[in-house]
């Protein structure tokens, strides 16, 4: 079973995208953040595999969760799921540690496809 | 921090004042009048209840003060007449015209109205003579351009950082414009994935509501830009609620 958190901002994205990735057996969603602070307090607490995680966001934005759960917790694997493109911050956020950066728009069979690759 | 050098050398004149005095066996009465005059300055120079630019210019009145008074207690030696190029370095260091032209101001006062009045109270006769006219356009000018250098470089110094400040604003407006730019892609791009996954989940009505959030918020965001030129719609202000609630209804 593959344990995700999501983080965005907008909760009707995060309701449908928990809502098709939980169609899946294999996967289930341990929590879900409004802002980078609520983010950083449920992967502390649920550790789960994957965080799926938007840029930006209030508080503290999808930057600063990243290099937080890079070096504070390297065994969450950290899914960039941004509006912006590949080219923008794709490189720079793999840089600084996460393991995929999808663009917001990406199907949802293949933002779950991808979910499962990061692990695999 | 360039208050209270100037502050202190006016303290420096008060005791120079006392010993230049006491040297020359002024009148105890002259020497305290000079002292007291300058003192005052000083004072309210320090008093918190004073504004910040009345508090340099009464510093700098201390200081020509001090230095009219030192001339005059030491009988008007050309030698103190140069107390004045030093009133002009301090005044100066403010980086302020003000300050500056208070003191050029006394001097010119000094030099053309009062020494023309009184010369032997200006100036030494056995060191001038009867030329105290040329004497004081002479003092006047050595004092004036013995201070250029520092004013000079006052004013270099206040266009560096007047051109630092702009450089700073510009950048930070640059920021604010980068930062509202991707906030406003994010905020269309948001509605418009929603509705592209709503349709995934064969939610066409939804896709439909997000479509029109999308149309609204982009032109309440065009709308804002044509209207005030500065739209701010970073998510963590009510401006943005405001859109939201807007996009909501």
């Amino acid at each position: 079973m593959i344990r995700i958190c999501i983080a965005d901002d907008s909760a009707n994205l995060v309701e449908l995208l928990k809502k098709f990735i939980e169609k899946d057996p294999n996967l289930k969603v341990v929590g879900t953040a409004s802002n980078g602070d609520e983010a950083l307090s449920i992967v502390a607490t649920e550790r789960p595999d994957v965080l799926l995680l938007d840029l930006s966001m209030p508080v503290s934005d999808g930057f600063f969760v990243l290099d937080k759960v890079t070096l504070q917790f390297p065994d969450v694997s950290t899914i960039v799921l941004s509006g912006h493109s590949y080219a923008l911050y794709g490189d720079v956020t793999i840089g600084r540690g996460a393991k995929k950066y999808i663009e917001k728009g990406l199907s949802l069979k293949r933002i779950v496809e991808e979910i499962k690759d990061v692990l695999a | 921090m360039r208050h209270n050098v100037v502050l202190l050398f006016l303290c420096l004149y008060i005791f120079l004042l006392l010993a230049v005095g006491s040297i020359n066996y002024t009148s105890t009465s002259n020497i305290l009048t000079v002292v007291l005059c300058t003192a005052l300055y000083a004072a309210l120079a320090t008093s918190e209840k004073v504004t910040q630019p009345l508090r340099q210019g009464l510093a700098v009145l201390g200081l020509a003060t001090g230095s009219s008074g030192l001339i005059y207690l030491s009988g008007g030696l050309l030698i103190a007449h140069l107390s004045f190029a030093l009133a002009l370095v301090l005044a100066a260091l403010y980086q302020e015209k003000i300050t500056y032209l208070v003191v050029l101001s006394y001097m010119i006062f000094y030099y053309f109205i009062f020494a023309y009045i009184n010369p032997l109270v200006v100036f030494n006769a056995s060191e001038v003579g009867k030329e105290t006219v040329r004497w004081s356009i002479i003092m006047f000018f050595l004092n004036a351009t013995f201070s250029l250098p520092s004013m000079m470089a006052a004013y270099f110094s206040t266009l560096t950082t007047k051109t630092e400040l702009k450089m700073n604003t510009l950048l930070s407006n640059a920021a604010l414009r980068e930062r509202q730019a991707v906030e406003i892609h994010d905020n269309i791009v948001q509605n418009l994935v929603i509705a592209k996954y709503k349709l995934e989940d064969d939610d066409v009505a939804g896709a439909n509501i997000e479509l029109d959030l999308a149309l609204r918020n982009a032109k309440i965001i065009v709308d804002g830009l044509i209207e005030g030129g500065h739209v701010n719609t970073l998510r963590d202000t009510s401006s943005n609620a405001d859109l939201t609630k807007l996009g909501d209804s």
